[in-house]
């Protein structure tokens, strides 16, 4: 008798929360929000951003230390690029390849020395690097 | 069962005794040169070897450039390209130079603030250069932007950069000014060919009494190029055209530009 009881309170209960559960659902699926009760999200249009000019150098490698004079620059860039290579005697205006590739030799002095890169994009936009190199023939 | 128990106990004891017995005459014996000894040797040079490697591969040649923040007897400390700290111990092999040296130039001559060259061992652990040269030097800058204006009585360009900066280029009897196109490619130019809204690069040593000057050593201008968008410059032929245009009040009357 007491068991029957706790079962048939137990079932009463579960019916109750699907019967409430049922009753909320339809309330909110019906209720009408008057226009001036509704929050109206403004969504601002995202400013147009120029991509970026990529360029990374393959080599010389920064802070390297050669017995070489002659010192190729190579990397990679956006291919309708132009490139500025600079060192304190010389500067060299090249072009990638279609792929964005770029190859080109230059001549550094004694002691360290400083390899400027900078690459123009055709939208205007530009990324500039500096490659230090150091050439000695010093064993140490 | 006791005498059995006895029996296993005694032959225990015994054996035990033996072997120590053994062991100790054993390890006393004279060291002779045997194949053991040998392996021990090779294992010596190995490790040594090993280590000598291990040094090696821990070092590297490298040389930087930095701006001196901080110098001791004993270190320098740099604040490299990138902004970076970078220290720099130098002993007695280190050699000094400067291009205005005195001939015993060392490192009490190294002022905070004077740009130098490093070259020396870099260990990878410990992150410091071990310098075997240190050359103080004046390096060139190298300036990307567009003509914002042209002096042309005092032989100027202003110059203003991406970042908002503006630059003033003293063109110099040495300065060697090309232009580029990509059909042309590069020809000589010069300063009556500078144009306002032209996007330039320039090469060239910061002023040492004004550092928004440079002293140009070379001049490369891009008449093809787009200047960079964030560089807010009109061209002169802008200005005109906008200068024709005729404002309307909107009422059909059209204003006219006031002539004196």
């Amino acid at each position: 008798m007491k068991t029957e009881k706790i079962l048939l309170s137990f079932v009463a209960v579960v019916v109750g929360l699907i019967v409430a559960g049922v009753g909320f659902y339809f309330y909110q699926s019906t209720k009408v929000l008057p226009p001036g009760k509704l929050a109206s999200v403004k969504v601002n249009p995202p400013t147009p951003t120029l991509p970026p000019v990529y360029l990374s150098i393959d080599s010389p490698q920064d802070e390297s230390v050669t017995s070489n004079k002659t010192v190729t620059v190579s990397g990679k860039t956006v291919p309708d690029a132009t490139i500025v290579v600079s060192t304190d005697t010389a500067d060299q205006v090249i072009t990638p390849s279609t792929t964005g590739t770029f190859s080109t030799t230059v001549t550094i002095g004694s002691g360290e020395n400083e390899i400027h890169i900078l690459s123009i994009g055709a939208n205007g936009l530009e990324t500039q690097k500096t490659i230090t190199v150091s050439y000695t023939t010093d064993n140490f | 069962m006791k005498k059995l128990l006895f029996l296993f106990a005694f032959s225990f004891i015994t054996a035990l005794t033996v072997g120590q017995t053994y062991a100790v005459v054993k390890s006393t014996d004279t060291p002779t040169p045997t194949p053991n000894n040998l392996e021990q040797q090779v294992s010596n040079l190995k490790d040594k070897i090993a280590s000598r490697v291990a040094q090696l591969n821990l070092v590297d040649k490298r040389g930087i450039i930095g701006t001196v923040t901080d110098v001791t007897q004993t270190q320098i400390t740099l604040s490299d390209l990138n902004g970076n700290i970078r220290f720099v111990d130098v002993d007695e092999l280190t050699k000094f130079s400067s291009p205005t040296a005195k001939s015993n130039f060392g490192i009490s001559d190294i002022t905070k603030g004077s740009q130098v060259g490093v070259i020396g061992l870099y260990n990878k652990e410990s992150r410091r250069i071990l310098a075997r040269f240190v050359d103080v030097q004046v390096n060139p800058v190298l300036i990307s932007g567009a003509i914002s204006d042209i002096d042309k009585t005092n032989y100027n360009l202003t110059v203003m950069t991406p970042d908002k900066k503006t630059y003033t280029i003293s063109i110099e009897n040495i300065t060697k000014t090309v232009s580029y196109t990509k059909d042309g490619g590069v020809v000589k130019s010069g300063f009556s060919k500078n144009q306002v809204a032209e996007r330039i690069v320039v090469e060239g040593f910061v002023d040492i009494k004004n550092a928004n000057t440079i002293i140009a050593s070379r001049i490369i201008l891009f008449p093809d190029l787009t200047i960079n968008p964030a560089i807010l410059i009109t061209k002169p032929a802008d200005l005109q055209l906008q200068g024709t245009i005729v404002p309307s009040t909107g009422s059909g009357r059209k204003l006219t530009p006031l002539v004196k």
